[in-house]
């Protein structure tokens, strides 16, 4: 059954390349760009379904282990059961399949885009707080303006004693 | 250069440096940075990472990383970005400090000092932005700890050092020197017992010509005499292991001042991997040309500017000017004197000297001596003129310490004026030869050291008012 | 007054205005439509508060100092923090959680005189698009209540549909307002990144997160939107510098000349044979009104897929470290030591989806993969955003479906995450690039659920947006049509 599933997402993963790289609607040959960013080993050779099980030998991929799930759950301070662990990690191994498609892109030059308004070109003008490259940071002068709230901001506290959070004690 | 071996080893070591900043606000939130406040009263909800709180830089903080990096020589970049560095600890209220990562606000520098009459240089590798974290207590909980996030938010910068320095008393010298700077171009309060400097020393050692040895981190060092304890413990320590056999593993240790040795603190296993990224919620910080021309102009003379000054105006030795700017109300002091006397050495010798003695000893800053710039002036200017002797002035000077006055007053009212009158001074000279036939012969014999017994009963006669100088000129020229 | 439940927001406004009901009629009357929580739509209500304020608003209408929206009801997705009801994001970890400020957007619309009816139901920190991942029970889609309504606003998208509230306040991060409003036949729009205060959204993803109005109208979504909108400096370091705008004031404009762009990669074979023929006759639409379509080309369309699920994982596994249990929100009871807290509060509190992305945002930022992963993503970001630009140098605005099909049944795909992702194929390339889009009703397909069409504009193009939509709403009336059950 789970088997069948990925059979069935990546040929629409599949169904997708295709119609992106050769499309479907006539006069749009002109449209079609050059630099198409799938290499060619990861479009399908035909439309429709595929009959080869999703392998290796298309996608190369490393696969998550369940130690990295371990190792994931600690940096996360979540912990998982023997059974949750294992859909887990079958389901980031199915996930970090679709994603090694986009690890092939050649983004050789390319600048990384942290912002929106780092391609907002041209608006620069109409944007202030914003240069050539994109947004900048806006300081504020150096005011105090809060005033105390404790009591306000410690009303969702899960235990507060004399002002301050109690946590299970920190050993250093 | 030469490195101090420590029973055969070489001590290498990097400074890593948190400065608070002197700012009103903190970095991202407007809460008060005030020490000392009730817990908890200067946390709002940014600073306590309530949910859709988001942060907002502030410029003081921005402007004081400016002010560090002209300081130190250091170039300050034009697009500097902030980063997420995640981590989970209960003083840390978003599960991550927002610090800088790729690109710092301040790349490279360096920090000058003298070690002795050694002029030391330890290379800066970077500063940067960075907020404080809030603090743990556990002394008044079973169990359990309680945690005041007052601090966190505190804006921080972090000096990061090359692993230039090569004893304790170096890396002292050099965490004293950089408290001097940070405290004299005022981003920093400098207060160490409340956290306001607080320095990581990275200690490793290795035989001479061999590759750097494993470091581990001695954290939180907050005060000079534990920084160099902590680091000879330390590096005796590492010896010892390596003696025996044992290679060094990467630690972070704390120093117990009550034991004075180093511990390794609980191995955190994720230590390593912070996964730091860009902060999506700041864009990158951009500092013009402009503002930072601005900052420089707006800037006091900077130590290290000063001291050079100092040498070249005034033609002090670089020991001395290096000396009188340990800080800015010391090196005011020295120039006010010298304007009341004009006498640049005599005035660094008596500060250097005498003033330095008596500071330390009464516990005394610059600023609460008893004795202003203008009457040490006054005094100097006495000597230089020949009013009076050198002895005479250490009394005047104590008198000044004491009990105040002037020094005209004091040199009049303990009759400490040197005689200067040449024709009362012969007369006394003439009657001592004239009393010491035998001294007067052995010294025409040959027997310069004859002259001392001369000296003696001339001074007593003269109830040491003579100028000891005119003294030997007049007997030089009567013996011929 | 039979159906004031049907009245739009700017015949609300307008009746309020002119005193022809009370503000206090027009909340009574909403509350009691909210009664029995039909939907699940609703997290919080408390008709004390939402009073108070409605009777405030009739105060200010009497005195002549009304907003332009004085007296209108409202109701918060409950990503917004509020200081008067609760906020829990949809998750178990803000179990009763009271923030002591409201979010900005909240504050902006109770400026303008709107009434607050409560907080909507939605997915769990806003991740997920069918509204199956909130901790408080699935939100069912008016047209159809054994589907979804679509997510994360899907219980913004419900209660609008159901009209239980003229209009609501949703979240965008990769299609949470357009797609709900798609499956539940209703006008919603995102707007340009940075053009709402993100000040007290409960953060997903940083650079993505958008806040916007979903109605019954691209009228009353300008409405919204104009008070909604604006240069949040001293809280927001994200949020535009640029001027409030009017999104109103070119509503009537004719659509004669507007070149329409048609992206053959938004009608490839995935897409359902009843959304793609709902799309194709509003488009015939458009151009009967004087639209020009053209065709376009946005080649890395299907790479927005793990493009966005590499980006915005990475940005909440950071965002969610803040839930520890120390501060506020949900602590486990009963734990060891301070590690075991941890692992125990986050662990019995986050849902599977949220841990799913945690687990994610982890892996591709660990030292070692983030080069490979998140630097890669944000560079094929950059295209995307570049493929939009050279797009929009033949066109004026992109028209296409916001999704692959119509709403599923509920429990369809709640056991296959990646389904999930798969099908937010239209969103993403919009939210991406920071572009503003919008999605209004177009028809209806099998099963007679609405079908939602998706306008993406340039940056800052709002207005042209919902001109567009507006003029569009004026020759149809699939945006007035009423589900079914819904009296």
């Amino acid at each position: 059954m789970q088997r069948g599933r990925m059979l069935h997402r990546l040929c629409f993963v599949g169904n997708w390349l295709i119609s992106g790289a050769n499309g479907r609607v006539k006069g749009r040959a002109s449209q079609r760009r050059d630099n198409n960013p799938l290499p060619p080993k990861f479009r399908l050779a035909h439309g429709g379904t595929s009959s080869k099980p999703p392998g290796k030998d298309r996608f190369f991929h490393m696969s998550l282990t369940s130690h990295d799930i371990d190792r994931l759950a600690q940096l996360s301070r979540l912990q998982f059961e023997a059974p949750a662990a294992e859909r887990m990690l079958g389901q980031l191994n199915g996930f970090f399949e679709i994603v090694e498609q986009m690890r092939a892109v050649d983004t050789q030059g390319v600048v990384p885009m942290a912002h929106p308004v780092d391609a907002m070109q041209g608006l620069s003008q109409a944007i202030a707080d914003a240069d050539a490259h994109g947004m900048t940071l806006r300081l504020r002068e150096d005011v105090v303006s809060e005033p105390n709230q404790r009591e306000a901001n410690q009303r969702s506290a899960p235990a507060v004693e004399s002002g301050l959070f109690l946590v299970p004690k920190v050993i250093e | 250069m030469n490195s101090p071996l420590v029973h055969g080893y070489e001590v290498v070591i990097g400074f890593e440096t948190h400065a608070q900043l002197s700012t009103q606000s903190k970095i991202f939130s407007r809460a008060s940075t005030a020490f000392g406040a009730e817990p908890n009263t200067q946390a709002c909800a940014v600073d306590l990472a309530l949910p859709g709180t988001l942060p907002v830089m502030n410029k003081g903080a921005v402007e004081r990383a400016i002010e560090l990096g002209l300081a130190l020589g250091s170039h300050i970049a034009e697009r500097s970005v902030f980063a997420r560095k995640n981590y989970f600890y209960p003083d840390l209220p978003k599960g991550y400090q927002i610090s800088q990562f790729e690109i710092p606000v301040v790349q490279g520098g360096a920090v000058s000092f003298f070690l002795g009459d050694e002029k030391k240089t330890v290379r800066l590798v970077r500063a940067h932005l960075e907020e404080d974290a809030g603090k743990s207590l556990h002394e008044d909980f079973i169990g359990q700890s309680g945690i005041d996030l007052n601090r966190a938010g505190t804006p921080l910068l972090e000096i990061v050092t090359e692993p230039d320095m090569r004893s304790s008393e170096e890396a002292v010298a050099y965490a004293k020197e950089l408290h001097k700077i940070v405290t004299w171009i005022g981003i920093c309060d400098g207060n160490m017992q409340e956290g306001s400097f607080r320095c990581d020393a990275n200690v490793s050692v290795r035989k001479p010509g061999a590759p750097l040895g494993t470091r581990r981190e001695i954290k939180n060092l907050n005060s000079f005499k534990f920084m160099q304890q902590a680091i000879d413990y330390e590096v005796r320590w590492q010896i010892e292991q390596i003696e025996d056999g044992r290679a060094i593993q990467q630690a972070t240790v704390l120093f117990n001042p009550d034991t004075g040795e180093t511990r390794a603190m609980r191995t955190k296993e994720d230590a390593a991997d912070y996964r730091y990224f860009p902060d999506p919620d700041l864009p990158p910080l951009v500092i013009s040309r402009e503002w930072v021309e601005r900052v420089r102009s707006e800037m006091a003379e900077l130590p290290r500017v000063m001291a050079e000054r100092f040498v070249t105006q005034y033609g002090l030795p670089e020991y001395d000017a290096s000396t009188l700017t340990q800080s800015k109300a010391m090196a005011a002091y020295f120039e006010e004197t010298v304007k009341a006397c004009g006498q640049a050495k005599l005035a660094s010798n008596w500060i250097m000297g005498e003033l330095s003695r008596r500071m330390n000893a009464d516990g005394l800053g610059i600023e609460q001596l008893p004795v202003k710039a203008a009457q040490v002036g006054a005094l100097i200017q006495r000597i230089a003129d020949d009013t009076i002797s050198n002895n005479a002035a250490k009394q005047v000077f104590d008198a000044l310490w004491n009990d105040n006055g002037e020094v005209d007053a004091i040199i009049e009212a303990k009759g400490l004026k040197q005689m200067n009158d040449t024709g009362a001074l012969e007369a006394i000279i003439d009657e001592v030869l004239a009393a010491n036939p035998k001294n007067v012969e052995e010294f025409k014999a040959g027997n310069a050291k004859a002259l001392n017994g001369l000296v003696g009963p001339i001074m007593k006669a003269s109830k040491g008012k003579a100028n000891p100088a005119q003294v030997n000129a007049l007997l030089l020229k009567k013996l011929g | 007054m039979a159906d004031l439940h049907n009245k739009s927001v700017a015949q609300l406004a307008a009746m309020l205005k002119h005193k022809e009901v009370s503000a206090v009629e027009v909340a009574t009357r909403f509350l009691a439509r909210i009664g029995g929580n039909p939907h699940t739509a609703f997290l919080d209500v408390n008709s004390e508060v939402t009073l108070a304020q409605a009777r405030a608003s009739d105060e200010k209408i009497a005195v002549g100092t009304a907003g332009p929206l004085e007296g209108v009801p409202i109701a918060h997705k409950d990503i917004f923090v509020t200081k008067d009801f609760a906020t829990t994001a949809g998750s178990k970890i803000l179990q009763d959680y009271r923030s002591p400020f409201d979010a900005t957007v909240v504050m902006r619309l109770r400026d303008a005189g709107m009434v607050t009816l409560g907080k909507l139901n939605c997915d769990e920190f806003a991740m997920g698009s069918a509204n199956e991942n909130s901790a408080y029970g699935a939100v069912t889609n008016p047209w159809d209540t054994t589907r979804i309504p679509g997510g994360s606003s899907g219980g913004s998208a419900a209660a609008v549909a159901a009209r239980l509230t003229p209009a609501a306040t949703g979240t965008d991060t990769g299609g949470s307002i357009r797609q709900p409003a798609a499956f539940c036949g209703i006008t919603g729009i995102k707007p340009t990144y940075g053009r709402a205060s993100r000040y007290g959204m409960v953060a997903f993803a940083s650079s993505l997160d958008q806040a916007g109005p979903m109605a019954r109208s691209a009228e009353d979504c300008a409405l919204l939107l104009s008070a909604m909108c604006g240069p949040d400096l001293d809280r927001d370091s994200t949020s535009l510098n640029v001027a409030k705008e009017d999104f109103s004031r070119t509503l009537m404009l004719p659509l004669q000349g507007l070149r329409v762009g048609v992206a053959n990669e938004f009608f490839g074979e995935g897409l359902a044979d009843d959304v793609r023929s709902a799309i194709d006759t509003a488009l015939k639409q458009l151009q009967a009104q004087g639209a020009k379509l053209v065709p376009i080309a946005l080649p890395r369309t299907e790479l927005s897929i793990p493009v966005y699920y590499i980006i915005a994982p990475a940005e909440a596994s950071s965002n969610l470290s803040r839930f520890d249990g120390v501060k506020f929100g949900h602590r486990a009871k009963d734990f060891s030591d301070l590690a075991s807290m941890y692992e125990k509060t986050r662990s019995e509190a986050f849902g599977d989806e949220v841990k799913r992305r945690i687990m994610i945002g982890a892996y591709v930022l660990s030292h070692g993969y983030y080069d490979a992963y998140y630097l890669q993503a944000q560079k094929i970001r950059r295209m995307i955003a570049d493929d939009f630009q050279q797009a929009f140098d033949q066109c004026d605005m992109i028209a296409g479906p916001v999704a692959p099909t119509t709403a599923w049944k509920l429990g369809d795909k709640s056991d296959d995450p990646l389904a999930n992702y798969l099908a937010d194929i239209f969103t993403l390339p919009a939210s991406l690039a920071g572009l503003p889009g919008m999605s209004l009703p177009v028809g209806f397909g099998e099963s007679g659920m609405p079908v939602g069409m998706q306008l993406i504009g340039n940056y800052l193009q709002e207005t042209k947006l919902l001109n567009v939509a507006h003029q569009y709403q004026l020759h149809t009336d699939h945006h007035l049509k009423t589900p079914g059950g819904v009296a």
